[in-house]
């Protein structure tokens, strides 16, 4: 059985969480392009986060500083080998620091080093997103010498693309000697109008994040792919008609990713969570 | 503090004497025994023997580091030297005087970058994103009056603003075209040094620039009273250019007036600055810009694309590599050749 590490990274609040708890559900469900080949071990950290999900509200942020893995084994859907993944949760925070110190710690680096692939996560529309400056901002912050909140606030598409350098200067190449996969997953993409989710996640990227859409198309580096991601399918937040509506049925048929097909050069939307880590495991 | 005593400095641990000038068998801040002190004490005279050097050496644990990244921040020149072997990298040389808005110019680049908003570019990658951050933010400044020396040679401390080399990547938005530049991020202090006392040691990385931007204020050139002191400035910042460069070309350059939102330059006060510059052998084509804007007739940031563009423009056509010659008929082009040998 093959061993393979896939991180999951992202600032604060880009829903990483909420994922690791759905894709266990989709695993287990045995549905999708992975499946889960035994219960594994441990499940109480997805546990605790379908919690949430069921009660029909989405983890919060995590605050734990602990690291907590979940440990699955998968088998593809179409056959072939098991393999062992681990997906270690980690706070947003940590990245957000590893970025403004350029430092981790040992037991981080080492999963790094160790990992093939790994899921790089960017939320739609949450409040702890940060803009690039604007001149009006950056006129006054180079006029004023001394302390300045504003200085602290590092925008979320360079913290995304200093991750993406980590991850260059670390991930080991993929043991048929491809390049290691980075699946790019923009979450809450259910919020977004139907003329954005036409145009696709990739497009969204270019225009929210113009460097980070940039970075993303020179890496050479990296096998990318962008997904679309709704855990749930909606907004249990604002939508209380949704939210009754899912308490009632629960997490199956909801949930979907929007990824793009080639064959048809459209991006298409597939009720199969699992994609985004298939990719970066998968042949 | 040593493992002897519980003063903070305390030197006992590495010297066996005290700074404070106290008897390190009776003193009261003494947290070890003294017999344990004294072997200490007799190992530093003596020669080392393993129970004292182990007692000896353990003055200070050494720190864990945690892995680190290689800094963001700015690069060194051996960086660009090492990115240069692999591919093209337009060097831009930018001089100025202090506030003649060299930093405005690259913090202002910077956020048409990373809005989408520079024309005909788009960003690709940048090995100095966080030196680019901390620029725009003014998290970064130059010591008051007393600015560094030298450029930096490696990344010191993070939270110290070191001479150095911006790096940023782009593509052409019609077309695959990348280019990519390493913009020094320099003290002003370093020109006013060049201009005055031909101090020009700190520029000789200037030797391998692809194109030249000397920024200067453009409301000095505006100002009734400032314009002339500064054109004859600029002239000798052109005659002590040109000694740099000897006899070697000089890469093209390009006088950069910043704060266009404010007014644009006299043509007179153009044609003198080429005339002052020209006694020099010195051309320069002048383009202008407004880093930051507070008319709202001038957007901010307006001018740098065409910086952008007129710095990885070749000013002139190149040789033709292979010149084509009318065709004689009673001539061989190649025999004439070897018959010249």
């Amino acid at each position: 059985m093959t061993r393979r590490s896939v991180i999951l990274m992202g600032g604060p609040d880009s829903g990483k969480t909420n994922f690791v708890g759905r894709l266990w559900h989709a695993l287990d469900a045995r549905a999708g392009a992975l499946h889960a080949a035994v219960q594994p071990e441990d499940i109480s950290f997805v546990l605790d986060t379908a919690d949430h999900l069921f009660e029909g509200h989405f983890a919060p942020r995590t605050e734990h500083s602990d690291r907590r893995d979940f440990e699955v084994t998968v088998v593809p859907a179409v056959g072939g080998d098991e393999t062992k993944i681990l997906i270690p949760d980690i706070r947003g925070e940590l990245w957000q620091r590893a970025v403004m110190d350029s430092e981790i710690s040992a037991d981080w680096m080492d999963e790094l080093e160790r990992a093939d692939g790994a899921l790089l996560f960017v939320r739609v529309n949450s409040d702890l997103n940060v803009s690039p400056l604007d001149w009006v901002t950056s006129q006054r912050l180079l006029q004023h010498v001394g302390a300045d909140e504003a200085r602290d606030k590092l925008p979320t598409q360079v913290m995304l693309i200093e991750l993406i350098r980590f991850l260059e200067l670390t991930l080991a190449d993929r043991p048929n000697g491809g390049k290691p996969r980075l699946s790019v997953v923009v979450s809450a993409w259910d919020l977004v109008d139907a003329e954005v989710r036409a145009a696709g996640p990739k497009a969204f990227i270019a225009r929210e994040y113009p460097m980070l859409g940039g970075r993303l198309h020179d890496t050479s580096r990296l096998d990318v792919r962008i997904f679309g991601l709704s855990v749930v399918g909606g907004d249990l937040t604002e939508d209380d008609d949704y939210r009754q509506e899912f308490m009632a049925a629960g997490l199956d048929g909801h949930g979907w990713v929007y990824a793009y097909d080639s064959v048809c050069n459209q991006w298409k939307c597939d009720a199969d969570v699992t994609l985004p880590v298939a990719w970066v495991v998968g042949a | 503090m040593s493992n002897a005593c519980s003063l903070d400095g305390c030197t006992v641990g590495e010297t066996g004497r005290c700074a404070l000038e106290k008897d390190p068998v009776t003193c009261s801040n003494r947290v070890i025994e003294i017999g344990a002190l004294k072997r200490l004490m007799s190992s530093n005279d003596g020669p080392e023997d393993a129970e004292g050097a182990e007692i000896g050496a353990a003055v200070l644990i050494a720190p864990i580091e945690a892995p680190s990244f290689p800094s963001s921040t700015t690069l060194g020149s051996e960086d660009i030297d090492e990115m240069m072997a692999s591919r093209y990298v337009t060097v831009v040389g930018i001089l100025g005087d202090p506030d003649s808005g060299k930093t405005a110019c690259l913090a202002s680049l910077y956020l048409l970058v990373s809005q989408g908003k520079l024309d005909g570019w788009s960003f690709a990658d940048s090995r100095s994103l966080m030196g680019f951050e901390d620029i725009a933010r003014g998290a970064r400044r130059w010591n008051d009056g007393n600015p560094p020396q030298q450029m930096t040679v490696h990344t010191k401390m993070s939270d110290d603003r070191q001479p150095g080399f911006l790096h940023l990547r782009m593509k052409q938005n019609d077309g695959e075209r990348h280019i990519e530049l390493a913009l020094p991020d320099l003290p002003g202090e370093w020109t006013k040094d060049l201009v005055r006392t031909s101090r020009s040691d700190r520029f000789q990385f200037l030797r391998s620039a692809d194109i030249l931007w000397v920024m200067v204020d453009g409301r000095t050139l505006i100002d009734m009273q400032r314009r002339q002191g500064v054109v004859s400035r600029l002239g000798q910042l052109g005659g002590r250019l040109r000694a740099l460069f000897d006899n070697a070309i000089m890469p093209q350059l390009l006088i950069v007036t910043t704060h266009l939102d404010e007014g644009a330059v006299p043509e007179e006060t153009l044609t003198k600055l080429h005339s002052e510059l020209a006694k020099h052998k010195v051309f320069a084509k002048v383009v202008s810009v407004a880093s930051f804007s507070a008319n709202p007739d001038i957007k901010p940031g307006q001018g740098l694309a065409a910086l952008i563009d007129a710095s990885v423009t070749p000013h002139c056509a190149p040789p033709l590599f292979w010149p084509s010659k009318p065709l004689q008929a009673d001539t061989r082009a190649f025999l004439r050749y070897r018959g010249l040998q």
